[in-house]
């Protein structure tokens, strides 16, 4: 048997595609399903690293303070952040989300887009940073500066319809805003990384690149608009010798050997069901190259079924991406509202016990 | 049996009835396909001539008839900005800048669908305008018989346009904050389509009209089944009736996944439907077996097979929904256009599948 290991000894094993002394495990989830696991554990609302140590997760975060100005107005019956994107609640049969609207940079021009007020590095304090890495020194620490996110972020301030029209006409304004938001994510990465004084363990990227069935954008596209503003990113991860991890919901392995040149090691959030993203597919075509993030259906037993089936399901994930070390047990995405809170509790308990080495 | 006329395969196709070979039915937006079959080279200038002689010359059935359009910048009459390019144009701004400023907007197309005349000028307008079309597609007839390619005439229930115009996302919103405003607007575009139809239909210039909205993606209806029943299905029905009403059969296209309203369709009076997307579960094979009596146009899976396969790929294709359509009822065609990324020898690949029963009506490639 292996030798019990810290978190972070743990998750590092893992993105290095060897075997630890258990599957590490993370957790992600909607508003609904946070708030009856933290009932269920008999957690105050705002115990989220009780939730963490509860559910046996292996993986934490890092993130300055914003302490700058207030960028963008109120609006009623919205909430509004400092890079302006609106959202408004949106109840469904089982919760709620929010979601983006309004799109105030829909049709902004080059210069509107340029004057747009976006939160400035130097309005965070990065002084906490290097006490909270110490502090979740046995963990798996995530320093990024931000998701990138392209396509999603872009089309939350000037609607997907129009962000995939930037990418595919060169749009300068759709241009503008991706790189100022990525160069800005990029640089509170690297003040992040220069606090934390060798704290951080990983970066966390992510750009949506699939629908169930395929591509969202081609891979002309992907390679003449998503790859190089992401490169930079990668660069500045490799300069401090850190693992990265890409979030990609839907079908994404079709980018997989490009992630692998940039230096994209570790794929989040395999979405079994999408085209070309079974588990074993995977584990065949790049558990050579690759470690793993995710895999654990939200829209599967874990959120339909029965807690025996949800068990069942995520043992047999468990036996396809294990095998060899390099996969880390989490939900596609974020578990979601429509989970029952047994399932979720049961898919966790099984991680623990049943992904010993 | 001798040779048809373009006219009569297509009718007789509508009716199920025998015909010397697979009608053609589509939509040229390919340069090289146009200069290939129309033997110059294709201009924004000359767009509409040289089209035409390609259609003339391919054709059984075709709508779309213009050339490609000059690069340019130009703001609509109700306010929205189009880029314009050779074979494609999408919309760069929108004259409004919050909810109430596009509720206004709204109003104000409301009210420009209510005003709308259809009246004895426009008709003469439209069918002179259409008779130009047959004209050209007549001149260009390889069987130098001045036989013209059938045109279908598009007839909108009204939702594409909104969602369009609006934008897809606000759109959604639009629909769970204003359902009666929704519901206002398409009933005013389609009182005013169903206007239009009374002045313009004529079966003798146009036996078929396309009765249209994008309703479907590839996996599933863009809107929910329980809406399309409570607001679009009745309007599609209405309108369905009037071409009915004036003898002239309704062709139904939206791309996408349509099983699940396929029935509902059936029940609003469609006759025929395109453009079959394979590549979203409707291949000619199970629309057949489920639906006998809909005259079925398309198939041909454009996004992918005409664009990146190989010529004896799209003639697998082609000859397997010719025989899952049985020879009947069935054109042979692209799923919505040949569009810019067709490769030439693919194209020429799928007409020949439709002609190689009829060495007769097979053009040869134009010389010069």
């Amino acid at each position: 048997m292996t030798k019990e290991m810290t978190s972070k000894e743990r998750v590092l094993t893992a993105f290095a595609r060897q075997e630890p002394d258990r599957v590490p495990i993370n957790y992600l989830s909607n508003p609904g399903i946070d708030r009856r696991l933290k009932d269920h554990f008999g957690l105050a609302a705002d115990d989220h690293e009780g939730l963490r140590q509860a559910l046996g997760v292996d993986f934490r975060g890092v993130y300055p303070r914003y302490v700058g100005p207030k960028l963008h107005e109120d609006v009623p019956g919205r909430h509004v952040d400092n890079w302006g994107i609106h959202r408004r609640w949106v109840e469904h049969e089982s919760g709620g989300y929010w979601d983006y609207c309004d799109f105030p940079l829909e049709h902004a021009t080059e210069e509107a887009v340029a004057a747009w007020p976006m939160p400035d590095p130097d309005n965070f304090d990065y002084s906490e940073i290097a006490e909270t890495c110490k502090r979740f020194g046995q963990f798996a620490v995530n320093g990024s500066g931000g998701f990138g996110d392209i396509i999603n972020a872009n089309g939350m301030l000037r609607t997907m319809q129009q962000t995939l029209i930037d990418l595919v006409t060169d749009d300068p304004a759709g241009l503008l805003l991706a790189d100022r938001r990525m160069n800005i994510q990029i640089e509170i990465c690297a003040r992040i990384l220069d606090a934390a004084k060798g704290g951080v363990d990983f970066i966390w990227m992510g750009e949506d690149l699939g629908t169930q069935r395929g591509p969202t954008i081609s891979m002309k596209t992907f390679r003449k608009q998503i790859r190089p503003r992401y490169q930079k990113y990668c660069d500045l991860a490799r300069a401090y010798n850190l693992p990265i991890m890409m979030h990609c919901c839907g079908s994404s392995s079709w980018a997989f050997d490009d992630f692998l040149e940039m230096g994209i090691t570790i794929a989040d959030t395999l979405q079994p069901e999408a085209k070309d993203m079974a588990p074993a597919y995977l584990k065949a075509r790049y558990g050579d190259r690759m470690a793993f993030h995710g895999c654990i259906s939200t829209a599967g037993p874990v959120a339909y079924g029965t807690v025996d089936e949800a068990v069942a399901y995520c043992k047999e994930i468990m036996d396809i991406m294990m095998p060899g070390g390099g996969y880390c047990f989490a939900p596609t995405h974020a578990l979601q509202d429509n989970s029952p809170t047994e399932n979720v509790v049961a898919m966790y308990e099984v991680a623990q016990t049943c992904g010993r080495y | 049996m001798p040779a048809l006329t373009k006219r009569e395969r297509v009718l007789r196709t509508v009716r199920f009835e025998e015909t010397d070979r697979t009608p053609l039915y589509d939509i040229f937006q390919n340069d090289a396909v146009i200069e290939y079959y129309g033997g110059e080279k294709l201009t924004a200038e000359n767009g509409d001539r040289v089209k035409s002689a390609a259609v003339g010359r391919v054709l059984d059935m075709t709508r779309m008839p213009t050339g490609p359009d000059t690069p340019r910048i130009e703001r609509r009459e109700d306010g929205i900005v189009f880029r314009y390019e050779r074979w494609t144009l999408w919309i760069i701004e929108r004259p409004w800048h919050d909810t109430r400023g596009l509720i206004e907007w709204i109003k104000r197309e409301i009210a420009r669908a209510e005003a709308a005349v259809y009246d004895r000028a426009y008709a003469e307008r439209f069918h002179d305008s259409l008779r130009g079309w047959l004209a050209a597609y007549a001149a260009a007839d390889p069987t130098g018989r001045g036989d013209p390619t059938v045109m279908i005439v598009e007839s909108g229930v009204g939702l594409t346009e909104m969602y369009w115009a609006v934008g897809t996302e606000t759109f959604c919103y639009l629909m769970a904050d204003y359902p009666d405003l929704v519901e206002e607007w398409l009933d005013a575009r389609n009182r005013a389509e169903l206007r239009r139809v009374a002045a313009i239909a004529d079966p003798r210039l146009f036996p078929i009209a396309l009765t249209y909205d994008d309703i479907a993606y590839k996996t599933a209806p863009l809107f929910s089944p329980k809406w399309l029943r409570r607001y679009w299905f009745p309007r599609l029905k209405k309108l369905n009736d009037a071409w009915h009403g004036r003898d002239t059969y309704c062709l139904f296209h939206s791309d996408g996944n349509l099983f699940p309203v396929l029935d509902d369709l059936v029940v609003a009076g469609i006759d025929g439907l395109n453009p079959l997307e394979v590549l979203a579960g409707m291949s000619v094979g199970k629309v057949r077996q489920k639906y006998p009596k809909l005259f079925l146009t398309g198939g041909i899976d454009v996004s992918q097979l005409l664009s990146f396969g190989a010529p004896d790929e799209v003639r697998a294709a082609c000859r397997q929904a010719i025989a899952e359509a049985d020879g009947r009822g069935y054109f042979l065609g692209s799923t919505t256009e040949l569009h810019w990324d067709v490769k030439l020898e693919n194209a020429i690949a799928m007409f020949e599948t439709a002609w190689e029963t009829d060495q007769a009506s097979r053009p040869s490639p134009p010389t010069g």
